[in-house]
């Protein structure tokens, strides 16, 4: 059977991506494109990147003819539709790259820009589906891109990227989003380190005409409203009192009502002005 | 009864509440609540936990023991106290 290998380099670890399949080297060529940035071999170029923590992970992916019969379940992704594929891919590097850094990174359910000069980074807070990838897209270009998924904050306050498509959905897709490459949308990796320099916590309203409301959080409001939007925070050392001294040390977190991704121009401005 | 609170893995506090991390959820504790874990490192009578709470917080309505017996109760079912009789 052909096999064509896709290394990529994310949240400070490296994960192989094994594609198999009749289209192998084809469909691994449409990973790398989509992942360009977390591509290994330019993502250790990327601003902050640091080695990987540990041994590479390995996540397998087949490209099924239409005509193969069900197959087993071993851990591969399977399935014949490239897009629905593409999207469960995005799912399980998400997953395993969580579980290898829980504990060695504060890990938010969130998406991040900065500022592409000072490394000057806000992190936008929301659970999924609910504006972390439009507001990548939107305020994006011209700032360095970082996440729209996971942020991982190391103990130093940098953050580590994790330059995985954007997730797009679709209307006509039935569910299925499109994972686009951050390029085709005017995004860039950060060519500096990049460091928290604000929190937001998003709460899209379903209308685009919604006001802007800012409120100021106190630590503890945050950190019961954040907590729930973590990954591997139970099993990470002391993560309340990690996330209080992230919030304290940038003016804490501000809870944002917003109806569409443009209004929160002047906070992501504001945010990423801020000398980190 | 007597009372002592339980470890959690992590707690934050600023001014007189606090958050919790304990047995997989995230509390917060209003002021009353917090004293009352602050106040029972070691094991207390209750009596004497409900005299110190008075005079932190002011004397409640009614018996004092009878009105700390629920906070105590939820506290102890939230894995934060334990209780001894």
């Amino acid at each position: 059977m052909e096999t064509a290998a896709v290394p990529l380099h994310v949240l400070d670890t490296d994960v192989d991506i094994v594609v198999s399949g009749t289209r192998a080297a084809e469909f691994a060529q449409t990973i790398a494109e989509r992942w360009h940035l977390a591509v290994a071999e330019l993502a250790g170029r990327v601003g902050g990147a640091r080695e990987s923590a540990g041994d590479p992970l390995t996540v397998e992916v087949e490209l099924l003819d239409r005509a193969a019969k069900t197959p087993k379940t071993d851990g591969v992704l399977r399935g014949t539709d490239e897009r629905s594929l593409l999207q469960r891919l995005t799912q399980q590097v998400t997953r395993a790259v969580i579980a290898a850094r829980t504990g060695d990174l504060l890990m938010l359910h969130a998406g991040a820009l900065a500022h592409r000069e000072t490394g000057a980074a806000v992190v936008f807070v929301a659970p999924g589906g609910t504006g972390k990838s439009t507001t990548c897209r939107v305020l994006g270009p011209g700032r360095a891109y970082l996440t729209d998924e996971t942020v991982g904050i190391r103990r130093d306050g940098t953050i580590a990227p994790y330059l995985k498509p954007i997730s797009t959905r679709r209307t006509d897709w039935a569910g299925v989003k499109d994972e686009v490459a951050p390029m085709q949308l005017g995004l860039d990796a950060p060519p500096v380190p990049a460091r928290v320099a604000g929190v937001l916590v998003l709460r899209r309203e379903p209308d685009p005409e919604t006001e802007l409301e800012v409120t100021t959080l106190e630590t503890l409001e945050a950190l019961t409203d954040i907590a729930p939007e973590t990954s591997g925070f139970m099993d990470t050392e002391k993560p309340l009192t990690w996330l209080a001294e992230v919030l304290e040390s940038h003016g804490g977190a501000r809870r944002v009502t917003y109806g569409s991704a443009e209004q929160l121009r002047p906070l992501v401005d504001e945010i990423c002005g801020r000398l980190p | 009864m007597r009372v002592r609170r339980q470890e959690v893995l992590d707690e934050v506090v600023r001014g007189d509440e606090a958050v919790v991390l304990s047995g997989g959820q995230i509390l917060r504790l209003s002021a009353l609540a917090h004293s009352i874990r602050a106040l029972s490192c070691q094991w207390i009578e209750l009596a004497d936990l409900a005299g110190a709470l008075a005079e932190r917080h002011g004397e409640p309505d009614g018996d004092p023991v009878e009105a700390l017996r629920p906070m105590v109760a939820d506290l102890a079912s939230a894995g934060l106290l334990e209780t001894r009789e």
